[in-house]
């Protein structure tokens, strides 16, 4: 037990001092590509904290979401800027040093998720886990619908408007 | 699902359906042909009679009684709804105000009412918001559209900076609220007001700690920056000018009056568990606020830079009653009226302030000069609006300014507050009046003839006869937040 809970927190300091580190680079790097390419074990790590927590399911929506789409968005929309194309590739070329350190902190990070997931150190730091059970998709689903209802209908409403006005800002002007 | 539970959001429900019935209006009405001419008087209109029309349901909910709605996430009183009809007459005022304005706008013209019903929707809901996942989105559906609506005039650098100014000012303000929220959940351990007070009690009687003070100065940040209180208050003068005239008015204040609803009830709520010396730290803010604003105003050059400033020192007048309100009843009535009275004065100014910009084509002050002799009623209202918002009897600013200060002398701590409050009234006059000067006295005469339009026209009546009759028999507006402040009390 002793050895565990050593563990645990061995972790969860990893886990912060890679989310944090990588967190200092992103506001501090000089290229927008380093900074968005540090922001992946940044985003990594927040999901590997919710793991650690015992928060499956938002480990899960973190990384499809925001490691897998946002983050991955952002780099191609950085990498597709029309001129600047030859100059990120010239800076992602000097740079195979910093993406095997990114590479490796994303395996460390990667590795403690699946560590936590498969230990019981949910229980350890004293997660979320016993308040819905072991359902715990069903029983955020549900506050979705009973508790959060008007937050959840807010935040609908809330992505209309925001996409209006991404519309209205971003589209091309008609001549009349 | 309980059908009564919809009724206690008839009023968001409503604003909903009308946000979306003007933005569809656009594809159903041919730009060609006998409706050519009414196109985009439509969605004005729909939308100026829809908000009014949003009146309806919040009298139907008043005075029924305190209650708390959807598992505890809406307070739904007498405070919040006076709140909520305001938003209601400012959201009709700014878009009869936009009719002439954006008249040459090339497109997103329906895009642009539906905007604003959906930040009255915004900022009924953050008003309203007694649960911290509903404040945090109530925050952001007021801040995204004015982020939008800052940055409508998309071939105007200025009105281009404005939007992101705000964005970039807004976002790291959001960020810090929810740093604020997210340790105040830490502490209590649930996300509804009215529980968190007791749960926060707790914990300082447990021994507290330095959380408790940091999660309430990162909320202000938050909810100061929407105040535009100082030291939070940078964005607003660069804000006001760059973006649309109309749309600064509408910051000036919705979001202001939002916000203040929000603080409120806030720190009446939370204030005392998360910081015993609230009270003080937020009156040497308000202090700050109000001499920050009229100090900064005395020089300003632009009349759009100049209510900016103006507008800050007013969120500084009223925070006086947010620092006396958990004491005194009359703090909270004092607050509600003097955010009428600001709604009418400030609209009106900011009125004539559109239709002399629309015809000098700058909203500099000089374009002010000999405004008496080519616009005389132009420039009696603007006087009158400029007298009421310095406090001068007769207008309804001296009887907002009256209750504020009375309230704050009547709670023997902080009379002290009505004293700068009553130096900074005199400061003020001084940029005030500059401008009735310039109108009045100035030989040279900037503009030959004015050209009216019918719905600046409009808000300029409404608002100068609810300027000078609430100024002069107040009774009305007195009772009704009377019984706005009565029930404050409760939640």
């Amino acid at each position: 037990m002793a050895a565990e809970q050593w563990f645990a927190n061995l972790s969860f300091y990893v886990v912060a001092l890679v989310t944090l580190a990588s967190a200092l680079g992103v506001v501090l790097a000089r290229q927008v590509i380093h900074a968005a390419c540090l922001l992946l074990p940044t985003l990594a790590g927040i999901a590997a904290l919710f793991a650690l927590l015992g928060g499956h399911l938002l480990m899960a929506i973190q990384i499809l979401v925001y490691v897998g789409a946002i983050n991955v968005l952002i780099i191609f929309a950085v990498l597709l800027l029309h001129r600047q194309v030859d100059r990120q590739r010239r800076i992602l070329a000097g740079t195979q040093h910093l993406f095997a350190g990114v590479t490796g902190a994303g395996a460390v990070t990667l590795a403690l998720v699946v560590g936590a997931l498969f230990s019981n150190l949910p229980q350890l730091v004293g997660g979320e886990q016993g308040r819905f059970g072991d359902d715990v998709v069903a029983g955020i689903g549900e506050m979705f619908l009973t508790k959060y209802l008007l937050a959840f209908e807010l935040t609908g409403i809330l992505l209309l408007v925001t996409m209006i006005g991404a519309i209205v800002l971003a589209r091309k002007e008609r001549d009349q | 699902m309980p059908i009564d539970d919809l009724t206690q959001v008839s009023v968001q429900l409503h604003l909903t359906v009308l946000a979306i019935l003007v933005l569809a209006l656009d594809l159903v009405i041919p730009r060609r042909g006998t409706w050519g001419l009414l196109w985009n008087k439509l969605p004005a209109g729909v939308a100026t009679a829809g908000l009014l029309l949003g009146l309806y349901p919040v009298a139907l909910l008043w005075g029924i009684g305190p209650r708390t709605e959807f598992s505890g996430c809406l307070a739904i009183n007498n405070f919040v709804l006076f709140f909520q009809g305001i938003f209601l007459v400012v959201g009709a005022l700014v878009i009869l105000l936009s009719i002439d304005f954006f008249r040459n706008l090339r497109q997103g013209y329906n895009e642009y009412f539906s905007l604003i019903v959906f930040l009255v929707l915004g900022m009924t809901v953050l008003a309203a918001a007694n649960d911290l996942v509903v404040l945090v989105v109530a925050f952001e559906l007021v801040s995204i559209p004015s982020y939008v609506l800052a940055a409508y005039l998309r071939r105007d650098p200025k009105s281009n900076e404005a939007g992101l100014k705000y964005f970039l000012y807004g976002a790291a303000a959001s960020a810090m609220m929810l740093y604020g929220l997210t340790i105040v959940y830490g502490l209590g351990g649930t996300t509804n007001l009215l529980a968190l007070g007791e749960k926060l009690e707790a914990h300082v009687i447990a021994g507290g700690g330095l959380l408790a003070p940091l999660a309430l100065v990162l909320m202000g940040v938050g909810l100061g920056y929407k105040i535009a209180m100082a030291p939070f208050h940078a964005w607003a003068p660069d804000v006001y000018e760059g973006a649309p005239t109309p749309v600064t008015t509408l910051l000036s204040v919705g979001p202001k009056a939002a916000g203040f609803a929000i603080v409120a009830r806030v720190l009446w709520q939370l204030g005392q568990p998360l910081l015993g010396g609230w009270p003080m730290l937020v009156a040497i803010l308000a202090t700050l606020t109000m001499f920050t604003g009229n100090l900064l105003a005395l020089r300003q050059t632009n009349m759009k830079r100049m209510l900016a400033y103006s507008s800050i020192a007013h969120a500084g007048y009223m925070l006086i009653a947010v620092v006396v309100g958990p004491n005194t009843e009359w703090a909270a009535q004092s607050l509600v009226f003097y955010i009428g009275a600001y709604v009418l004065m400030n609209v009106g100014a900011f009125a004539v302030a559109i239709l002399v910009e629309r015809n000098a084509g700058n909203a500099l002050i000089a374009s002010y000069d000999g405004l008496a002799r080519s616009a005389p009623l132009a420039a009696a209202a603007m006087g009158i609006f400029l007298l009421s918002l310095t406090g001068i009897p007769g207008t309804v600013g001296f009887v907002g300014k009256f209750l504020l200060f009375g309230a704050a002398i009547n709670s023997q701590t902080w009379w002290w507050l009505a004293l700068v409050g009553i130096i900074n009234s005199v400061i003020s006059l001084y940029y005030y009046m500059n401008v009735v000067r310039v109108m009045y006295f100035s030989k040279a005469r900037h503009l030959e003839r004015i050209r009216w339009s019918a719905g600046v026209a409009a808000v300029i009546c409404v608002t100068l006869a609810g300027t000078l009759a609430l100024g002069i028999a107040p009774m009305p507006l007195l009772s009704i937040t009377a019984h706005a402040s009565y029930l404050a009390a409760y939640f």
